[in-house]
């Protein structure tokens, strides 16, 4: 066994529970394992044991034995285990060291002292393998997420390491890019790698995995083998707070919004430096529906709905709301962007103070928040700093602001990247009871499951055009 | 661009220089002097959004200081436009090292004999600065929608700016350490560089062509306050 966990316990330093309760797993050579659960259930805590993080760089208390290719891991320094495991994680602009696409690859081989003439010869092995070639020597500030994925995805590779451990990488991919991954891993796992995945989104790795494990408040509730997984029905799925093997199809979902348009963005063009980013977009979003914006990484979607919201200027093209031509800092009054990291957005000391932040706290506008909060569900964190929220709870945080601005145009920029099934649809469920209120909504997503599940139209942006989305663009 | 080849200590000791003249230099031609060094430095470098930002910044400073210097209600205010004006100097400087490839970087250090503890601080304040850059301007940008406005509540705005960003540094610098030790980075041990660090001919003229600017700065500044 290349990976033996035998009753494995672990509280985090200052925590009062444990995250993980007597987990015991293993893992055979060239497996390839996905831990899955609801967001907090211990998948990232057990990726952490293995990689050595807990309880060597985390701290805490850890009880139990693991066993790395029959060595107590126990015993092995970080940079040891380094040998053993590549890793990736989920977020690659906070695990990358270096600016430079070739220096961040190569960094693992710097640190194990291998010879230059070694060095170049991996480098040529890895990218070649990944089909990364042209984007070594680039800023990697500049590249697309799915690129940057790609390269942890190398830096982790480089030295060859037995095992591969990935948290959540599909997070802030689009569908394609998410799709390129899944075959790169099923490359990596054709080499013999042994694979561990912490993954909400199931449905690129349908084929990949030879095993399921199940987690929830910290345990191991139930392991199922790679067929047993894949032919688990969408109802029971959606019982364990999952999300879906095989998501259904939303190209049934209208192209037209449907009904009288309140916000029109008309010919909108945007350069950056010398590039286009949108060539004469066409969009018309109503009041009471939600319109979903898909494309693949780096085709401006954000950058169309930062324009609407008034975060940026267009150089050509009009934004008309309600039938009246609106300039951009009167665009800041009539949207409400949410954007992706809610860390960004979250500022007052609790969550009821967040609500009412920058407002004029009446009796009344104290009874809305707390109307608010009892609506989504937060009623028992009111008290709570917005820091110490789970992913899912900051997002119902931010709607509450959105809802309480009462702007007649909300956007959010991927609301359901990083949760579960469970989260997921409370989200859509949410959106939909907002824009039944009246509201105007458009939702920038990689999310099928989401779009399926709340969006009344759809369009796709792609290589700076918007297309309706029609059967022969998915 | 034609300098991208200049090796970082190079590039190192120009920043010594300039952040250093940036403190010494007494008179305000000495500086405008110094400014028109980092222009002819900064060019082949290619850093030229960085001249303009910084060019802006010092122009707009400096005619702050005319409006304010017979006011007797602003108290230390002009002195920190002088301050601040200053500082932009080294910015300046430091932007063909922070252009740098991470591995050219650590390969000069190395070269130098720096001991690893300080090679890897300076890589790691290297690396964020364009991440506090970024994290500053997407929190600034949030805050518009819920128009907190640093004019309208200076303080209130700046507990707004420093609560997020203090946990987003943590939770990247948490996180970004995890990901270097998993890979096998630590204070002991051997190591190697992909990158080689040479310093040629061309090297050794720049240096001491940015020496003698610099000294020259220094007569002039000098010579100026002499009369």
């Amino acid at each position: 066994m290349l990976i033996e966990l035998h009753d494995i316990s672990y509280k985090y330093a200052g925590a009062s529970d444990k995250s993980l309760k007597n987990v015991s797993f293993t893992m055979d050579k060239g497996e390839c394992i996905l831990l899955t659960g609801e967001s907090g259930c211990g998948k990232t805590t057990l990726t952490r044991i293995i990689n050595g993080l807990c309880p060597k760089f985390y701290g805490g208390t850890f009880s139990g034995s693991y066993l790395l290719d029959g060595k107590n891991a126990q015993e092995l320094e970080l940079d040891e285990i380094g040998k053993y495991i590549g890793n990736v994680f989920q977020d690659p602009r906070s695990q990358f060291f270096t600016s430079n696409v070739t220096d961040e690859i190569v960094l693992a081989m710097e640190n194990q002292n291998y010879t230059r003439e070694r060095m170049k010869c991996r480098l040529y092995e890895i990218s070649t393998l990944l089909g990364i070639e042209n984007l070594l020597e680039k800023d990697l500030l500049r590249l697309s997420s799915g690129e940057k994925q790609k390269v942890a995805v190398a830096a982790a590779c480089v030295t060859k390491p037995k095992i591969l451990v990935l948290d959540e990488p599909s997070a802030n991919l689009d569908a394609d890019s998410t799709r390129q991954l899944g075959e790169l891993l099923y490359r990596l796992k054709m080499q013999g790698m042994t694979i561990i995945i912490s993954e909400h989104r199931l449905e690129y790795l349908a084929d990949l995995i030879d095993k399921m494990v199940l987690m929830k408040n910290g345990e191991i509730i139930a392991v199922y083998s790679g067929e047993e997984a894949r032919h688990l029905s969408d109802d029971r799925l959606c019982e364990m707070g999952l999300r879906l093997f095989y998501p259904h199809d939303y190209q049934n979902i209208s192209t037209e919004i449907g009904a009288e348009s309140f916000l029109q963005m008309k010919h909108i063009v945007c350069k950056c430096r010398k590039a286009t980013i949108l060539d004469r977009i066409t969009l018309y979003a109503a009041k009471g529906k939600i319109l979903a914006i898909t494309g693949r990484n780096g085709t401006g979607k954000t950058t169309l709905c930062r324009i609407a919201a008034g975060l940026r200027k267009e150089n050509s093209g009009d934004v008309i709301i309600n039938g009246v031509h609106i300039r951009r800092q009167d665009r800041l009054k009539k949207c409400f962007f949410v954007g992706q990291d809610s860390d960004y957005q979250l500022y007052a000391p609790t969550v009821l103070d967040e609500i009412l932040l920058n407002r004029k706290k009446t009796p009344e506008t104290i009874r809305r928040a707390e109307q608010l909060l009892q609506q989504l569900d937060l009623s028992a964190f009111s008290e709570r700093h917005p820091a110490s929220l789970s992913g899912g709870q900051k997002q119902r945080v931010l709607l509450a602001v959105a809802v309480m601005w009462e702007r007649p145009v909300l956007i959010l920029d991927e609301p359901t990247s990083g949760l579960d099934g469970r989260h997921m649809r409370e989200m859509a469920s949410l959106l939909r009871k907002i824009a039944d209120d009246g509201m105007c909504i458009i939702l920038i997503t990689h999310d099928a499951e989401l779009i399926g599940n709340c969006a009344d139209a759809v369009y796709k942006l792609e290589c700076s055009c918007l297309e309706k989305m029609s059967k022969e663009v998915f | 661009m034609p300098f991208d080849e200049v090796d970082v200590r190079t590039r190192l000791l120009v920043m010594i220089l300039v952040s250093f003249a940036a403190l010494m230099l007494k008179t305000e031609i000495a500086l405008l002097l110094c400014l028109v060094f980092m222009w002819i430095w900064l060019i082949p470098f290619g850093c030229f959004r960085k001249l303009l930002q910084c060019t802006t910044a010092y122009g707009i400073l400096f005619g702050l200081l005319f409006l304010m210097k017979n006011s007797e209600h602003l108290g230390n205010l002009p002195l920190l436009t002088v301050y601040i004006r200053r500082l932009l100097l080294p910015v300046m400087a430091a932007a063909p090292v922070i252009h740098a490839p991470t591995g050219s970087l650590i390969a000069a250090l190395n070269k130098l004999k720096i001991p690893r503890a300080a090679t890897l601080s300076l890589t790691v304040m290297f690396r964020f600065m364009p991440t506090l850059a970024e994290e500053y301007l997407r929190i600034r940008e949030s805050q518009k929608i819920r128009e907190i406005s640093i004019f309208r509540h200076p303080v209130k705005t700046a507990e707004c700016i420093l609560v997020p960003m203090l946990i987003r540094t943590s939770k990247v610098a948490d996180e970004l350490s995890a990901s270097v030790q998993v890979r096998g980075m630590k204070l002991g041990g051997a190591y190697s560089s992909y990158r080689k660090s040479e310093f040629n001919a061309r090297d050794r003229r720049l240096m001491m062509l940015g020496t003698i600017t610099v000294l020259l700065i220094f007569l002039t500044d000098y010579c100026l306050r002499r009369g």
